[in-house]
Formats: C-alpha cells, structure tokens, sequence
C-alpha cells in the first residue's frame, strides 16, 4: 500500500481494481478502508467523487444493510464536506445533498424498483443508470434493488443528511411529517418510530404534538383487561388497513409517554396512574417481551 | 397478581415518588420510560416465551426485504419452537461443546484459513469458552496457549493477528491476547507483555479527536477503543494523556436511536449550537456494548481528576437497548439492530450491556440525590427518618427489585431460552440461528449472554470503597512514572488515578441469590465480567500482579 501510495498515478488504478474484489467481499471492513485510503489519497474533485458515489450506492443494491457500505457512504460525503480551504474546501453543491437525499428517500421508499437496463453501461449516480422505469422499460430492464422503508441504515443515513450534517438546514414539520407519513404506510415500522421520537427529542417538541396523527394507531380493544392473558388477544384492525393489527405498541408507547409529559408539566399524579395505565397495557398484553 | 392488586402497587409507586419528591423535582427528573420498566417488574415477574403469544410481527400489507428475511426467520423459529416443550427446558450441551472448543483449540478446518490474521482471537473463544463451561485445562496446555499467544507480541509493542513478520500490531488481537493470558493465569508469562511497548502502540494509534485507529494505517472505531482501555485498564496504563478527548468522541457516536455507531467524523462546524463530530452510521449492538463499556472504563479515570466526563444518554440508551430484544415468536434472543434479524451474538453484545447500563442510570441517580438532598433539609429528615429515600422511577426500580428478589431490565428468561432452544449446534458449538453452522464466535459470546443471563451482577458502591480501603501504595511501572511525572501529574494524583482505576475494575459483585438458571443447575455456566468479559474469578489475580496489590 505504501509503495502505491508514493505512485499517485497508479491510485486511481488500483481503485478501478478494487471494484470487483469489493463487489465479492462486501462486508469486508479491510475493503472499505482501502477504498477510503487511496480516495484520500487521490484528493478527487467532484466528479471522482460521484463516480465513487455510484458505486456505493450500487453496492448498496444486493446488500442494503451492508454497515460498512453505509460507514463509508457517511465518511465520503464528512470527509470531503469539511476539508480545510488549502485542500480545496468542500466539494459538494447544494445540488450534491439534494440528489443524494433523493436517492436515499428513494432507497425508503417501499413501492421503488432501482432498474438496470441493458443498455447503459458504468455506474451515474445522478440516475441515469440506476433509476425508476416503468412499463416497457422496467420489462427490459433488471431490477437490481427495492426500496424498503424498514432499512434502518438508510433512515440513519437520512438523518445525517437533514438533521446532523453541517450545514443542514432541516425543516422540521416535514420531517415530521416525512416520519408519519412512513408510518401511515407501514404503522408497525419500528425505523419510523424512532425517526420519529429522534426528531422530536433532537428539537425538543412535546411528543403531544405529532399524538393526534397517531392516536388511530393506539386503539386498544375494549373492555380492556388487566390481568395476563397468554393467549392471543382478538385483533382489531383499522378499516382503512385490514393487514394492521390494532394497536401498534409502539403507538401505546407515545400515547404513554405523552400522559407521562402531560402529567408532570401539570404536577398531577392522577396523570401519572394515566400513564402508568398504559405502561400496564403494553407490559401486559402488547409487547409482553419487555415486562422485564 | 389480581387486578385490584395491580392497580393499587402502581398507584402506591406513582404516589410514592410525587409525595416524596414534590412536584419540584418531578418535572426535572422524570423518565417515562422507567414507569414501564418499573410497573412490568412489579406487576408480573419476567415472562418465558412459552408463556407469551407467538405472534409473528406484522407486515402491515407492505412486502420489502425486511418483512420477507424476518417472515423467513420466523418460520425457521417457530419450526425449532415447535419442536421443543416447554418443559422440561432444554439442556445445555455442556460436552459437546467443550469438546468444540477442545477441537478447534487444536486444530482448524480449512474455513477458518480467512482468519490467519485473528489468531489471538481463536485463542480467546476456545479459552473462554472452556472458562465458561467450567473446564479446565492442564499446566501443559496453559503453557502451550502462553507461549502461543506471547508469539503474538510485536517487537515494538502491542500484539498482533499471527506471529512477526508478516502481521502488525492491532488493538483487537491485544485484547484477546491480552484476556487470554489473564485466562491462562500464569505469571511468568504475564510478566512478559511488554507494557511499555504496548503504551507506546496505544499513543502512535491516538488520534486528535481522542479516537483511536486500530492499527497503523487502520480504521477508527469504537471497538478498537473497547480493546484498548481494557487492556490500559488491567494492565495499569491507563493515564490522562492516553485517554484525552475520547469520552467527547465516544458521545458523539450516540445516534438519535440511543445506540451507538462505529465511529463519528468531524461536522466542521462551527456553530456552538451544533455538535463537532456525528455518528457515522446506525445504533448496532457490537458497538453500543464497546461504547458504553468504553464509557464506564473512563469513569474513574475522570473521577480522580475531578474531570466531568462528556455525558452519554444513558435513558436513551436503555430505550433503545430493551427494543433489540425479539419476541417470542422470534425466541426471546437479541437483534443488533433495528429492523434486523435476531442473531444469538448479540445475547452478549446486547444482553451483556444490561449490567453496566444499570449501574450507570443508578449511579447517575445517586449522584443527583447527593446534590440536591444537600439544598433540602425535609428531604435529609425524610431520609433520617429511614423511609424517604429519593425516589425516582430508577430509584423505584431498586428498591422494587430488591423487595421482589433482584431481577434484570431485560428478559433473562426469554435471553437464556433462545440460546438453549435456538443456538445451540446437535454438532456441538453454538450459532447465530436455527439452519446456521456453528463458529467459535457465535460459540462464546453465546455462553457469554447466557452468563449474563443467569448471573446477576453489579457494580457496587460498596465494594468500591472496600477496595479503596484496601490499597496498598504501588508504583507504576518506572518508564511510566517518569513519563507521568514529565506531564505534570504528581505522585499523589497519579497515585489517586490508579486506586480509582483499579477499585472500579474490581467493584463487580454477583448477587448469588438472584441466580437464575432456565433448565436447572446443569446448564449452569460461569459468571462472566460484564466489561472484560472474562471470568471473575480470572481478572482479580491478574490485575492485582499489574498493580502490585494483594
């Protein structure tokens, strides 16, 4: 590595190289930092840089989880926002963190197909060779990925891009809403969830403020019953989604919560039996595995 | 429990902390999130999965990767579940797999070729887990694993994957290097780790942001640093200059989750209101346990500075830990991540953190209790009065588990059924799941969590004040002390520091009555060191040698 590193014109070499031994050994960590090595290195401008993009996000499509894929994304996009004036500053446009948040709201998007089609070549991470068809073209083409709104990787990855990145601005009621509208469409998706409470913990709003989007979820079947019940309790599902069994937990959780938050702004321990109710619920007979 | 019973526990609980209290202090200190805690130990005592319903997790009409891998899963579960009754419990294969280690100890299949460069490791797994099932091995085959691991040592310090030349010296093989000689208890060997080379090693892979690569030209991550304070730790190395900054790095790989990432890069920002470095990708369970164990090794070093140590979220934290446990329909084992499959490793990355995440909450409790109890002369009369002890949610907590026999924030029931019902190999050794090959990772850190499943055990106040009592004035190895005397530190401070480092390392104490064992006395395993993760019994003697104690 060394010797190469003193050759600077062979770097970019190497990279091209490294292509097909990262595709075979992705969850390598030594793959990832090579790449992060010889990218430091090279001192690319953007469009290496996008080039690079492209294949991670192509490496993301047979392995969406892939930690140290997402590890690297992370570093690439830190590492080259932040570089000192002498190194050349940032290299990313406004338009850089635009694309890339699209791509990975794509990437979250549960109903999205990423399609190859046979005749485009190399890796543009603009989307050109990876983007969403339909029809006629999507038949000719292959699929080489689905978004999933349940990849937690890339709901971390959307939270650096909007909320933890320098020089984020994140507008906050949209990631609100971002977070519920997710959980309209899958209500029992625990990344929603926690987006959720992380963007209103991160800014300090009341959990009170997103309840009213939430109270349908927190339907608990009447007549409620206290004492343990080791079978399955009769499921109520919401009209407008017969696969969703009512209630979801985590709902139950944040109406709790929300009790709790109420409870002490108003000094009330009548408040507190509320919440503690709930807390008794979910123990009970909701999400039973953390009586403990 | 009826449910008249139940009702009037909770509201006797909630009334006790809001009459106790006051509202003052409500407000400031409440953690919701304890209220559940506290109410499911006090209303019904941990469920096994048999008793819970299978339900598999709902997929909401919406099919992506993960409800399919997680559909897939269940099915491979509920298949070993149904299989199994409920009672008798299943037993551990105690020999075959301590004849899986004996095997591998020996000698490797040919897939294990991939991991030439984590000898020390392969040494660790087979010693612990021997350790763990309680067999012993002879003076000849200590001696052989000694000299074996000591081949390891580079020449400038630090150990590495394999033998020099060839390999270099890396912070993770140290620290299996380093646990497997505290396993091997053999002092003519420890008195061998070149401690000074070792040092030197750790301050080359120091970085300014007080991270640390895991080797010359390495990746920064959390883990590395895990291993390194460890082996600072029982080695007494541990010192200001080598830790400088790496409780600030440690807090910044929290993510908004409560978990912890690999690592954090610098934002560059300059904006007071927004945090210099951010966490570099997901919460995952490996490396929350080496944060937060990271964190808690850096306590005392702090503490005898009088140095405030960069917080870490510790509600969050516990959050988010108790919801990577699986459902019954998913056996009751752990997931390390959100979303992801559950996988028997992480009984002890994630099942493991429990013990250290209790004594962090409590103490940070304690220490609340000290700072405002002093400003409020009802609250010490309460507290003369021997039935006014400050009671927040966590507080609650303790008193309810010592009241109904000591019990875990998580499931250690559900925790120990899966590793017996899930992962254990007919071929001897363990694995992750039903349908997966058995490894010696998968192995150890099995018996690992099924140890901190059974044992419970704390870092007690107590203990850490007998043993401070008990310190005998020791010097630091003389490269050391002149090193330290250089930086500025006094022979008093430095003094200080190690009788902190070294109380704190030794103030875990296991509650003998609060064993429990899912099957019986025969699946009893040893008890593991909730930090080191050897033995208790093993990391005494070895840090005592390091130290010059008794």
């Amino acid at each position: 590595m060394s010797t190469l590193l003193a050759l600077q014109k062979d770097l970019r070499q190497e990279l091209q190289l490294m292509n097909e031994f990262a595709e075979e050994n992705l969850k390598s960590y030594q793959v990832w930092h090579h790449r992060l090595t010889l990218i430091t290195q090279m001192e690319p401008q953007l469009p290496e840089l996008v080039k690079e993009i492209g294949f991670i996000h192509d490496s993301l499509m047979p392995d969406p989880k892939n930690y140290h894929t997402w590890a690297y994304l992370n570093w690439l996009y830190s590492s080259f926002s932040n570089l000192p004036e002498e190194r050349g500053g940032n290299r990313f446009s406004s338009q850089s963190w635009k694309a890339e948040l699209e791509w990975c709201e794509r990437m979250l998007d549960s109903d999205h197909r990423f399609i190859r089609s046979p005749s485009q070549e190399g890796h543009d991470w603009l989307g050109e060779k990876v983007q969403l068809l339909s029809g006629e073209d999507e038949a000719k083409g292959e699929v080489i990925g689905r978004g999933d709104g349940r990849n937690n990787s890339a709901w971390s990855w959307r939270w650096y891009l909007v909320v933890a990145r320098n020089g984020a601005q994140p507008d906050v009621g949209a990631e609100l809403e971002y977070a519920l509208s997710q959980i309209r469409t899958i209500p029992h998706n625990a990344s929603a969830w926690n987006y959720l409470r992380g963007i209103h913990k991160h800014f300090k709003l009341p959990l009170s403020q997103s309840l009213p989007a939430i109270l349908p979820y927190s339907i608990i079947p009447a007549p409620s019953i206290i004492s343990f019940i080791p079978q399955n309790p009769p499921p109520v599902t919401t009209p407008a989604n017969p696969d969703t069994p009512l209630p979801v937990p985590f709902a139950i959780e944040w109406l709790a919560d929300c009790k709790a938050e109420q409870a002490a702004a108003a000094e009330s321990s009548e408040a507190y039996t509320d919440a503690g109710g709930l807390y008794h619920e979910l123990a009970e007979r909701w999400d039973v595995m953390r009586k403990t | 429990m009826n449910n008249h019973r139940a009702n009037n526990m909770a509201s006797v609980a909630l009334g006790i902390y809001v009459k106790v209290n006051g509202v003052r202090r409500v407000r400031s200190r409440f953690k919701p999130f304890h209220i559940w805690i506290a109410y499911s130990l006090e209303l019904v005592r941990m469920a096994s999965i048999w008793t819970q319903p299978m339900r598999g997790w709902p997929t909401d009409g919406v099919d992506t990767e993960t409800s399919e891998s997680q559909a897939e899963t269940e099915n491979v579960l509920l298949t070993t579940l149904t299989t199994q009754p409920p009672a008798p419990p299943k037993l551990l294969a105690k020999g075959l797999h301590a004849s899986y280690f004996g095997k591998y100890l020996l000698k490797l299949p040919a897939p294990y070729a991939s991991l030439d460069a984590s000898r020390p490791w392969l040494v660790y797994w087979c010693l612990h887990g021997f350790d763990l099932l309680g067999v012993a091995l002879d003076m000849p085959m200590r001696q052989r694993g000694a000299a074996t691991i000591l081949s390891f040592q580079d020449p400038k310090g630090g150990f590495a994957g394999g033998p020099a030349p060839g390999h270099q010296a890396h912070l993770l093989p140290t620290y299996a290097s380093v646990m497997s000689l505290a396993i091997l208890n053999i002092p003519e060997a420890w008195e061998q780790i070149d401690r000074k080379g070792m040092y030197e090693f750790f301050m080359q892979c120091k970085r300014d942001d007080g991270s640390f690569v895991v080797c010359q030209g390495g990746e920064v991550d959390v883990r590395g640093i895990y291993c390194l304070l460890v082996c600072a730790t029982v080695l007494d190395i541990m010192t200001p200059e080598l830790v400088k900054g790496t409780d600030k790095f440690l807090q910044a790989c929290q993510t908004y989750e409560g978990g912890f990432a690999s690592a954090a890069w610098p934002t560059g920002s300059q904006d007071p209101n927004m945090p210099a470095a951010a966490a570099a990708a997901e919460a995952h369970g490996g490396y929350t346990s080496c944060a937060l164990f990271s964190h808690f090794l850096l306590r005392p070093v702090c503490a005898a500075s009088s140095t405030e140590i960069a917080d870490i979220d510790t509600h969050a934290l516990l959050r988010w830990a108790v919801t990577q446990q699986a459902s019954a329909m998913e056996g009751g084992g752990f997931r390390g991540r959100t979303n992801k499959l559950v996988d028997g490793c992480y009984g002890w990355w994630v099942g493991g953190l429990f013990a250290v995440l209790e004594s962090l909450v409590r103490g940070e409790d304690d220490s609340e209790d000290k700072t405002e109890s002093s400003a409020d002369g009802e609250w010490e009369d309460e507290r003369e009065r021997g039935k006014g002890r400050r009671l927040s949610f966590i507080v609650a907590l303790s008193l309810t588990l010592e009241c109904w026999h000591a019990d875990m924030l998580f499931n250690r029931i559900a925790l120990q059924e899966y590793i017996l019902i899930a992962a254990q190999s007919s071929k001897g050794g363990l694995c992750d799941k039903p349908g997966k090959n058995a490894d010696l990772y998968h192995s150890t850190n099995n018996l690992s969590g099924l140890s901190s499943a059974q044992h419970f055990v704390s870092h007690s106040a107590k203990q850490v004040t007998l043993n401070r009592e008990s310190w005998q004035e020791s010097q630091p190895p003389r490269w050391l002390a002149d090193r330290l005397e250089a930086s500025g530190e006094s022979a008093v401070e430095t003094d200080k520091r190690r009788k902190e480092v070294w109380a704190n390392a030794l103030g875990w104490v296991e509650d003998a009555e609060a064993l429990h064992i899912v099957g019986g006395e025969e699946n009893r395993v040893n008890t593991t060191n909730p930090v080191f993760n050897i033995l208790m019994l093993r990391l005494k003697p070895f840090v005592n040698y390091f130290y010059g104690q008794k």
